[in-house]
Parts: structure tokens; sequence; C-alpha cells
């Protein structure tokens, strides 16, 4: 753990001298190149060890001893103007990722021609609209709270995609219409623990194959934005836990071949053929929905979104939905928000491989069979709701500094959307199995450069 | 008595500036040869926060900026778009770092912004309505 918090280190000391010297992005001259960034330093305390909280997908996160990977970042943009219409732009980010690392990585890197006055192509790697913050929801500065709202936002594994985007904006009296066409593929690494049973658990890979998707918005002029967006992909999973088993499997089966044991042989056929039904994903299909609305008008600023997800593979259907109310102040917006992520269908469910009651060898790799499959379905349970209640202060006008508190209601048998160190571990069990309250304490400062 | 004159004289500067700041207007300019003759604050506000691209004539807008330091530039946001510059920030910050517009490129002075309009038949920019002269066009006045 010590040499993982060594690597948070020089980011921490990035962010506060780059914040501390740069007032403003860089412009040249002729105002073709310009340079920007902006960042996050934030840390996160929350009142159990059982689990940890964190931005889901990441390698870990915070307990009760306050830690800051959960939202420190830094991200640098470039931008060039070839000529009036065509530009191109790329965007480095470091934050704590799936293998608890602050690696730098290449978020965008895209060309973007402005076809006719209302007609918008881009093409290479950017950010992806799922839902109605989807493609700034990294740059805290342009949000109210500390981060986007974890029961709708962590539905969504990725932001990002290749591929192609086409928006036609047309205004029609004082409301401005965009809907924007995409298309291509997305993929991002995921972690949900760090080990399984005791064994060690890289990150699972996930990729969005054939992703197609329409997102409309309407702009009015006294501050009311709608939303409404859809999208669907082919998803496939990389997992060293379907991995593991299906090993698993081919052991048994390669045993009982050498022992000319037809009971182990059928045991391993067992694992093999469970392990496919359930867990194999394979360009299975996935979609995600939307409705959003936000306000921001004089002192309120009001956001809500309602966004559903189906799959038929074993990532199960939910619905999530917040609403946030924020008023302004002076340089104060205090806010207050709710939210609720519900499973309405786990879609795949477990199997028992082989009857528990056997002799040695079997009953091994069925029960490891058996624990194995199910604890991978655990990571369907994700059922929470939060309360939020805290304030921004927009303490420079390029800083926001803010102080968050969410209350996290999770129901028995859910893990919600926390990050399990190890899900067959007795503490962690608990967890799963009992109602809790956790309460998370949340500081940041966000900054634009 | 003490308090009396500290009200007065209180009163009397927030007077002084209430009057200073209703004397500054701010023009919203176009190049001479735009086929605008006005514009409403909206019109200018959505080009300026980036919720619109084009001129109401259906052009390409190329806004030009005035420095964040600028007084003509808050009045200009306060009153044509209601916002503050945190807000301001706010927005170009969820657009810039979302890849879907980049800000307007910024100058320096008030003779910049007239020499970007005057060079470009799709120009719009913002001065002090005290600096305006023959080589621009006002469309809309705010204060």
């Amino acid at each position: 753990m010590s040499e993982k918090k060594l690597r948070r280190l020089p980011l921490a000391a990035a962010a506060l001298v780059t914040c501390m010297s740069a007032q403003a992005d860089y412009q040249s001259p002729d105002g073709n190149f310009r340079l920007s960034g902006f960042g996050t330093l934030g840390a996160v305390h929350s009142s159990t060890n059982d689990v940890e909280f964190n931005y889901p997908g990441q390698g870990g996160g915070a307990g009760t001893t306050p830690n800051m990977s959960p939202d420190s970042k830094l991200a640098v943009q470039g931008s060039y103007k070839f000529t009036p219409t065509f530009s191109a732009t790329t965007q480095v980010m470091a934050r704590y990722d799936a293998s608890s690392q602050y690696v730098p990585s290449v978020d965008w890197i895209f060309a973007k021609w402005q076809a006719l006055p209302a007609l918008t192509v881009r093409g290479g790697r950017m950010g992806a609209p799922f839902f109605m913050v989807s493609d700034f929801r990294n740059v805290g500065y342009a949000n109210t709270t500390v981060r986007p709202n974890l029961d709708v936002y962590g539905q969504v594994p990725t932001d990002q995609f290749e591929g192609g985007d086409v928006t036609y904006q047309y205004a029609l009296g004082s409301t401005t219409f965009n809907a924007t066409l995409y298309a291509g593929d997305s993929k991002a690494d995921y972690a949900s623990a760090f080990r399984s049973s005791g064994r060690e658990l890289g990150p699972s890979n996930f990729q969005l194959k054939k992703l197609k998707g329409l997102n409309l918005t309407a702009e009015m002029d006294n501050g009311l934005t709608l939303r409404a967006g859809y999208s669907k992909s082919k998803i496939s999973l990389t997992s060293d836990s379907v991995n593991g088993l299906l090993a698993l499997g081919a052991q048994a089966t390669g045993l009982g071949i050498l022992n000319s044991s037809p009971a182990l042989v059928d045991v391993g056929t067992k694992i093999t053929n469970a392990t496919n039904a359930t867990l194999v994903t394979q360009d299975k299909d996935i979609s995600f929905v939307g409705f959003g609305a936000s306000y921001d008008q004089d002192n309120w600023i009001i956001s809500g979104e309602y966004t559903k997800r189906r799959s038929n593979s074993f990532i199960a259907d939910t619905t999530g939905w917040y609403t946030n109310v924020g008023y302004r102040v002076g340089k104060f917006t205090p806010y207050i928000g709710f939210s609720r992520l519900t499973v309405n269908s786990a879609n795949v469910t477990a199997t028992t491989v082989v009857p528990l009651a056997q002799v040695a060898p079997l009953t091994t790799f069925a029960n490891g069979a058996n624990s194995g499959i199910q604890s991978v379905l655990n990571v369907q349970k994700l059922a929470q709701r939060t309360i939020t209640l805290g304030s921004r202060w927009d303490v420079m006008p390029n800083v926001a500094l803010k102080a968050q508190w969410d209350q996290i209601h999770k129901p028995a048998d859910s893990w919600g959307l926390f990050f399990t160190r190890d899900p067959s571990a007795a503490q962690e069990q608990s967890f799963l199995q009992n109602r809790r309250t956790v309460n998370v304490l949340s500081v940041s400062m966000d900054f634009v450069f | 008595m003490k308090l009396k004159h500290t009200l007065q004289a209180a009163a009397a500067v927030a007077l002084l500036t209430l009057a200073q700041a209703a004397s500054a207007q701010v023009a919203v300019i176009v190049n001479p040869k735009s086929s605008m003759a006005s514009m409403t604050p909206e019109q200018a506000a959505a080009i300026f926060l980036g919720k619109s691209s084009t001129l109401p004539s259906g052009q390409t807008a190329v806004p030009a900026d005035l420095p964040e330091s600028s007084q003509a530039r808050e009045i200009f946001y306060s009153k044509a778009a209601g916002k503050s510059p945190a807000q301001v920030k706010a927005t170009w910050a969820r657009l810039t770092f979302s890849g879907k517009a980049t800000p307007p490129k910024e100058v320096p002075t008030a003779a910049d912004v007239k020499k970007h309009v005057a060079a470009n038949v799709d120009a719009i920019g913002y001065i002090e309505k005290s600096a305006v002269d023959s080589t621009v066009k006002v469309v809309l006045t705010v204060e």
C-alpha cells in the first residue's frame, strides 16, 4: 500500500504548483494554439473500513483514513486551429485508475471539422455522451458537486470512445437544439476487488463494440436545458475471475481424463458449461438511455437525471436517478441532492454446478466453481441510495473549494457501489448481507488553468 | 451623530458607485459590411457562451473577448447573459473540456477588438461604448 501512496505524491505536488502558478490558459498570439487544463485535489473519508469508497472501476478507494485517490486528478488539453473550420484537440489525464496507479493516458485525440455553420463532424478518440454530464464528468470545476452522481454515473464503465460523431445545431426562436449521432468502439479497465478467496485479481476489461448513440439537447433562454440520449453496443468482458473458472473446468476435465475418472470429467464439463452459460460475455447487447434536465438561472442551479442500463449478459439491468438543488449565495453555493440506484433484473442467476455431497477431489472443484461463479455474480448487487449535502465556494475565478457529505444507504444483500478488497472475507460478507449506512465526507479543490 | 455621518458617507459612496456602473455602457460591435442591423442580448450571449456558433445571419461567428480584468467584459457578461465571471468560466470549462467548443479568441484592448471586427465580416466583439468609431457597427448596447 505504501508504494501506491508514494505514487500519489508527484500528482499532488504537480497539481498544487500548477494551480498556484497558472492563472489562465495559454493562447498563442494568433489565437490558433491553446493550452489549458483542469484538475482536482480532493480527500475522502468514509465511516467504514469493511469496504472502500471510490469512483466505480478504480482499483481501491477510501476507508476511515482520509484518502486522496478517488477524486484527485490532473488533465492538460491542447488544441490547434489549422483553419477557421478545422481543428485538432488532445487531452491527457492522470487519475487513479483500475490498476491502482496514476498513469497519464491520452483521453482524447480528435479532429473537428465545422462542415457548415450548423454542422460539426469529429473523428478520433473523444468523450462519449452516455448521460448528461458524461463528457465533462471529470471536470470538477464545471460541476456543482464534488463528483458526478455515482448512482447514475456508476452504471457506465467508460467515458470515451473511438470513432466519429456528427452534430447538427438548430435554433428555433430562443431555443437552441443540438442533435449528435455517434458511432465507434469503446474500452475500459474496471476493478471491483483486489482479491477473491485470497487469489489476486487484476482489473477486468470491458469492450463496447459497434457503439451507436443519439444525444438530443434543447437549451432555452431561461436557463433550462433538456436532454435525452440513447446508446447501444455489444459488450465483451475479459476477467481474471472468469478465466480462472474456465481454467478450473479445464483442470478438472484434464485430471479426470488422466485418472480415467468419468465423474471428474463430468464435473470439469459442468464447470466449463456453467461458466460459459452465466459469465462468459462476448458481444452481448447493452444499452443506456437517459433523460435529464438542468436549470441554471440567477441563483438557482438545479439538475436531475433518470437513466437506465439494459443488457442481456450477467451485467444487471439498473435504473439510476438523482436530483440536485443548489442556491447561490454570493460566492457560496450550498446544495442538497437525492439519488438512487436500483437493480431491475440480474439477467443471469447463479447455478449450482455440481451437487455438493460428493467425494474429495470432486467436492473441491465443485465448491471452488460454485463460490467463484457466485462471487462474480455478486457484482450485480449494487442497489443503494444516497443523500448529499454540500457547498461549493468559488474562492477565486478559476478555483472552487467544495465540502460534501454523502449518506449512502444500502439494503441487505447488496454491495452498493463500494469496492471490496476480498468479497469472500468475513467482514465483507457481513457488509454484503446486512443493511448498512455509510457516511462519506469529501473535500476538494477544483481548478482550471 | 458620528454614526449618522458615517451612514451619509456610505450612502454617498454607494450612490457614486451606482452612478459609475450605470454610466458604463458596453456596445456589441460587428463589421460595417455585416447584414445584421441589431441583435438581442440573448443572441449575443449565446455566441459568447458557446451556446450557438452561428450569427443570426446564419454565418459562423468569429467572436473576440476582452481579458478577464476588463470592466467592459464584466458588464457584458453580467448584463447580456446574467452570468458572473465564475459562471462564465464554469460554462467554458464544460464546453472546452468536453471538446465541444473553444472559447473566443482573447485580445488585450478595445482597439484590438475593433481591429478584429473591422478585418472580418463575420466577426463580433464588445467594447466600451465610448470607444466606438466608424470602423465598426453597433448592433446592441447593454448597460
